[in-house]
């Protein structure tokens, strides 16, 4: 099975990519399935590559002995080892599955052979760097300057919402631990900070769902700035 | 002052670039020095373009919008800082500060993005240069994440000594220690007065001689890579 110019086209930055780079890239691309809890590299390894997710969900993470800190939690669209392609250097960070799901990978070698001939590419890897950069600048941001409850909102907001007859819904597919380790802190404090929510009416936990019953409530406490 | 293609031979990130290219770089990059807590650039203003520091340390640091500050790091001479200017959103995500007296070499923003069309080689670079911010970033976040206060200290200490006879030296007040690791002078000065009391550090005023780098070492929270 090959991957398609079209699979290629949907990884964020790839899209305004011409018809040959296209080519070239599905040419040295080798697509792959994934279970939940697969690990793709770990933290002090060299990824043999770049992987750009087609669908399912992968948490980038930094592990300190038994705490972890999620780095990014990358969706369908993404790409994930862009960071030590050319260095060769060790990845700074874990990669492991959080939602089954499809890829394409895009070995190393051949990835780097390319990039030195094809200035289009190169530019689209440092907008897939860049893009990088800011959000992990803004996590530093948000670890600094603010508050477990502000960053449990901030962390909310971000997820995709949908409507309900009761307000706006969020998947949980997520687990209170890994909750904790994208927020910063552990995971009975994630708990408690909840069940304030919920007792201030600002949402409802209920089974493999989030219900946001005061979505202004929530913002404004993801705005707080400087809490910390 | 003009920049020389020796000049930029000695900056870590573009010691292996072809002569050509350095040429190029040469004729692009401005000079530009800074005075000891000078502002370089802030936070959400307009990227003006990539940094390489030639002389000194620049303090890259970041500003809630209620006026709290928090450093990221301390660059060392020889290597580069800043945003990328090409993409996503072209503003400062940080503030930078000269340490001492500096000396940057400025690539204007302009001249980035007609090198890049151009240049396979500096684009190896930018690439290169990029995936260590990533990753500096990534490491700062475990830091600030899930880390106490105790190991920020030590880390900091280790990351910040320079070699020096007979021990290692740290040239920081306890003071920026704080802003370094995020806390205040009183809790730094606690701690080093418990590392001084293990007979790990000897405390001269504005200096730290790390008596046994190697214990601190063994207790910071990440087992060393």
């Amino acid at each position: 099975m090959q991957v398609s110019i079209d699979n290629i086209r949907h990884i964020e930055r790839f899209d305004q990519l011409s018809a040959p780079t296209l080519a070239a890239l599905a040419a040295i691309a080798q697509p792959m399935a994934f279970d939940r809890h697969q690990v793709f590299y770990q933290q002090g390894e060299t990824p043999p590559g770049v992987y750009c997710l087609q669908s399912g969900q992968v948490k980038l993470y930094r592990q300190a002995g038994t705490k972890i800190q999620i780095l990014v939690i990358v969706q369908a669209g993404g790409a994930f080892g862009v960071e030590v392609l050319n260095a060769r250097a060790v990845a700074a960070c874990n990669a492991e599955a959080t939602a089954k799901g499809v890829a394409f990978y895009l070995p190393g070698d051949k990835l780097c052979h390319l990039l030195r001939v094809n200035a289009e590419l190169a530019l689209a890897f440092l907008g897939l760097l860049s893009d990088q950069f800011l959000t992990m600048s803004n996590l530093v941001h948000d670890l600094v300057f603010h508050d477990v409850s502000a960053r449990l909102a901030l962390f909310l907001l971000r997820q995709d919402r949908y409507p309900s007859l009761e307000g706006h819904c969020i998947s949980r597919n997520f687990s209170q631990q890994e909750l904790a380790a994208v927020v910063g802190t552990g995971r009975e404090v994630v708990c408690r900070t909840l069940k304030r929510f919920e007792t201030e009416a600002i949402l409802r936990v209920i089974p493999r769902k989030i219900l946001i019953l005061d979505l202004a409530r929530l913002t404004a406490l993801a705005n707080q700035d400087g809490g910390n | 002052m003009s920049v020389s293609i020796a000049d930029l031979e000695t900056i870590k990130a573009l010691s292996h670039l072809p002569q050509t290219s350095l040429e190029k770089l040469a004729g692009l990059m401005i000079p530009q020095t800074y005075a000891p807590g000078e502002l370089i650039f802030i936070e959400d203003e307009p990227t003006e373009g990539m940094w390489f520091i030639f002389e000194g340390q620049v303090k890259v640091m970041k500003q809630s919008s209620l006026g709290r500050v928090q450093a990221l790091c301390l660059v060392d001479k020889k290597r580069c800082f800043g945003s990328c200017p090409l993409f996503t959103r072209p503003m400062n995500p940080a503030s930078a500060q000269a340490h001492t007296d500096v000396t940057l070499f400025i690539l204007p923003a302009s001249a980035v993005a007609q090198l890049v069309n151009r240049d396979p080689a500096l684009t190896r670079v930018l690439l290169e240069i990029y995936g260590e911010y990533i990753t500096l970033l990534s490491c700062l976040s475990e830091k600030l994440g899930v880390w106490r206060v105790a190991g920020r200290l030590n880390d900091a200490l280790l990351n910040y000594a320079v070699p020096h006879d007979p021990y290692p030296m740290v040239r920081l007040t306890h003071e920026q220690l704080a802003e370094l690791v995020g806390t205040v002078r009183e809790v730094v000065s606690r701690h080093l007065l418990q590392l001084e009391q293990q007979g790990l550090i000897l405390i001269e005023k504005g200096l730290i001689h790390l008596v046994h780098p190697e214990r601190l070492d063994t207790m910071l929270p990440c087992a060393k890579e």
